[in-house]
């Protein structure tokens, strides 16, 4: 659904040849990642969005495409949150958790 | 199924004894397990050229041979991204050559979350080594309506499989019976990989490191590929796993609210979270603040009695000056830290223990990170403002070398007790006490304590610039599940890290006691009182020499001597301008406190100008502020980092801020027409 409208958007301003840029972005934003969810939400991670060594560690956690995830809370301060995979608790911050691409159950 | 594995081949041949390395993720009672093998027959040194420390420790099997025991640090992966993790693997595949190659490793799997567990558990497997299983917390996993069928798991592995519950000491006896097994075996499990992968690494032989493939030769890896050879690594461990989990774990009731969630819902709550933490970290500094001086006040007259007695049994002479004053002193200059150790170890235990810790951690990331730190380095910053020695100690807790390496260097900048009587004479000698209003002091150390809190955080970022990232570790941090806190556990930790204060730091501040006590002594002078005395000896010679440094800063000599004197220890100022100052041995403190500050206010320089004006005295203020005035943090920072580099480059840097600040307050103070 929201992919649709997205490449429905990004044509329109290809098409027009303008900000592309921006385009890009908003596509980014459309995008539900798991820093977007929330708490209770669950989800399944789709893919990574960066190909970062640094999400390796992720990976190795338990956090991988197909895995199903739930956003427990946020902390009081609002970052990092607290994801719930493969029966433990982790410390997500944001920046990083929304570099994840995650879907809800009834669309994936 | 099974290889036979030739007699152990230890460093120190001499006795051919078994050797285990003891693995695991964190929070999965490897400890507990560690300490119920070994008892207090354990020993914690450092990995030489790492700040990683190595714990070892004896076991005797059930027949009464010896083995020895290697607790290696927790992990989530061997694919070596941060030391610990490089020990780990190092030691496993026998790569250290201060360490003996393990006949064996025992990894530790948390029952309640076997899933992420076997991922380590997998790779350590494919290495080629005989590996048990010690299923631990099956009693966790009970009450979470988990149930693992250890026969399964130990066919689906090949590998013994010994369910447990390490803080209850259940299923020790059928892990020493595992370990005592006169052929260890060897499994061939394997993960299932991809074609093209699989085909690589047997062409590429013994460079991958085996089937593991931890290492993987920039040749082997495909070009244009989306995904990562890593990547397809991960995910077919974790493929494989999962069909063995569906075979061997039933989990009845997924999502039952567990004792963790209620607790959670309270210590991470928006207002009851705070509220408890406050609670908590309140009584702690309660207790390091206040209730250590009730036991450091024993010390202090046990070595005052002490010195008294061999005072009175000794002739006069330089004997008896180095004992008492040397000696007697420097090591009750070590043993009055122990109080606040004790008590910040027992609550950074208990936390740990408890799975607390991570939760303070939680809550406090945010502010952290935004110099660059993180959650974790919240509690030893804190417990600095105490005194940095046990904060120090508490880095151990901050997985992260990095951070841990900027918040050892930053955290003498917290304002500690010893700093506390050297603020509280020069606001005294600025203001006096009987017409300053207490709102003015308290005003005074107000903004001190703020200044150094400022040089926190503005370093941290500084040093988080400057300094090289390895691997961003910390993004991802586990909250374990609540657990009781095994007092055995605690007080074990307790034990290790006073004996290892007094060990590792204690000579070290003894040696310079001693050191400090000659420079003050001699040369001896033959007549005049003590201020004579000391203005004449080496260290007052060394307050004198750096006169024209210091002068820029509003300083003269008679400063000088309270600075060099005062450099083993912030507090040693005061007594330093008593002495220098002849403020005769008074019975009475008070009345002492109040005859310094009059002939402190007195003083002159040579033209007869005023020396303590508040302007020298607020520089002098900043001075202590920013200064490594300690060589207790100096003797500790060399424990925690393994060698001198650190140390040194922190009290430079101090140092240089400290002459830095004063200078612009001084310098611009009397731009600005303040005396």
């Amino acid at each position: 659904m929201i992919a649709h409208e997205t490449q429905f958007q990004l044509k329109l301003l290809i098409e027009t040849g303008t900000h592309l840029e921006k385009a890009i972005v908003e596509a980014m934003e459309e995008t539900l990642t798991l820093s977007a969810l929330r708490p209770g939400e669950k989800a399944v991670i789709v893919r990574y969005l960066s190909v970062d060594e640094s999400l390796l560690r992720f990976r190795e956690m338990g956090l991988l495409p197909g895995t199903a995830v739930k956003l427990v809370r946020r902390a009081p301060l609002g970052d990092p949150i607290e994801i719930s995979v493969r029966g433990s608790l982790l410390s997500v911050r944001v920046p990083q958790a929304a570099l994840i691409e995650v879907a809800r159950p009834e669309e994936a | 199924m099974s290889a036979k594995v030739e007699s152990p081949d230890t460093v120190s041949a001499a006795k051919a004894r078994r050797v285990f390395a003891l693995v695991g993720n964190p929070n999965c009672g490897k400890t507990t397990l560690f300490n119920a093998l070994t008892g207090l027959r354990q020993r914690v040194t450092n990995y030489p050229g790492v700040t990683v420390e190595r714990k070892e420790g004896t076991c005797f099997s059930q027949h009464g041979e010896e083995y020895l025991i290697i607790d290696l640090p927790g992990a989530y992966s061997l694919k070596a991204r941060s030391p610990d993790e490089e020990i780990l693997r190092d030691v496993i595949l026998g790569r250290r050559k201060d360490s003996p190659k393990p006949d064996a490793v025992i990894c530790v799997l948390d029952a309640s979350n076997a899933e992420r567990n076997l991922f380590l558990a997998s790779q350590i497997i494919e290495l080629g080594v005989p590996v048990i299983l010690a299923l631990n917390m099956t009693d966790v996993a009970e009450a979470r309506k988990i149930h693992l069928d250890p026969q399964k798991l130990s066919d689906a592995l090949g590998v013994p499989v010994i369910p447990m519950q390490a803080n209850a000491r259940k299923g020790i006896i059928e892990l020493r019976i595992a370990m005592s097994h006169p052929e260890l075996q060897i499994s061939h499990h394997k993960v299932a990989l991809p074609e093209a992968i699989e085909k690589a690494i047997n062409e590429a032989g013994d460079k991958t490191l085996g089937r593991a493939a931890l290492y993987i030769p920039e040749e082997l890896k495909p070009h244009g590929h989306h995904e990562s050879w890593e990547d397809h690594l991960i995910a077919s461990r974790y493929e494989t796993i999962q069909q063995i989990c569906e075979e061997v774990v039933r989990h009845h009731e997924p999502d039952s609210v567990t004792m963790t969630d209620r607790l959670d819902a309270i210590f991470l709550h928006k207002f009851w979270g705070w509220a408890a933490m406050a609670g908590i970290l309140g009584l702690l500094f309660f207790l390091i603040f206040r209730f250590a001086e009730y036991p450091m006040g024993w010390i202090e007259s046990l070595f005052g009695a002490a010195s008294d007695a061999v005072t009175n049994a000794m002739p006069e002479g330089d004997l008896r000056d180095l004992i008492t004053d040397g000696v007697i002193a420097g090591v009750g200059g070590v043993v009055i830290f122990l109080p606040q150790i004790i008590i910040l170890f027992f609550f950074i235990g208990v936390m740990e223990d408890t799975g607390y810790m991570s939760r303070v951690a939680f809550m406090m990331d945010r502010a952290m990170s935004k110099v660059g730190l993180s959650g974790k380095s919240f509690i030893p910053l804190l417990s600095s403002y105490a005194c940095a020695v046990p904060g120090i100690m508490g880095t151990r807790t901050v997985e992260n070398p990095k951070d841990r390496l900027i918040t050892i260097l930053v955290a003498p900048f917290a304002s500690c007790t010893a700093r506390v009587p050297v603020y509280l004479l020069m606001i005294a000698t600025i203001v006096p006490a009987e017409k300053a209003p207490a709102l003015t002091k308290a005003g005074y150390m107000l903004g001190l304590y703020l200044l150094g809190t400022i040089g926190i955080f503005v370093f941290a970022a500084i040093f988080n610039k400057v300094l090289k990232r390895r691997a961003a570790t910390h993004q991802i941090i586990e909250l374990p599940t609540y657990k009781r806190p095994s007092m055995k556990a605690v007080g074990l930790h307790l034990w290790e890290r006073s004996f290892l204060f007094v060990r590792r730091a204690g000579t070290i501040i003894l040696g310079i006691s001693i050191l400090l006590w000659a420079l003050e002594t001699y040369p001896k002078q033959a007549e005049g009182d003590a201020g004579d005395q000391l203005a004449q000896s080496y260290a007052g010679r060394m307050g004198k020499a750096i006169e024209p440094v210091i002068e820029p800063l509003g300083f003269d000599w008679r400063c000088g001597i309270g600075l060099v004197m005062s450099f083993a220890a912030r507090e040693v100022f005061v007594s330093a301008m008593s002495v220098t100052f002849h403020v005769e041995d008074a019975d009475n403190e008070e009345a002492a406190m109040t005859e310094l500050r009059h002939r402190m206010k007195a003083a002159t320089r040579d033209d007869g100008t005023q020396l303590f004006t508040p302007l020298v005295c607020l520089s002098l203020m900043v001075f202590y502020v920013f200064a490594m005035q300690c060589v207790s943090t100096l003797a500790i920072v060399r424990r925690e980092t393994n060698s001198w580099r650190w140390p040194l480059f922190q009290l430079g840097y101090m140092t240089v801020v400290a002459y830095l600040a004063s200078l612009i307050v001084y310098q611009g103070g009397r731009l600005l027409g303040f005396s």
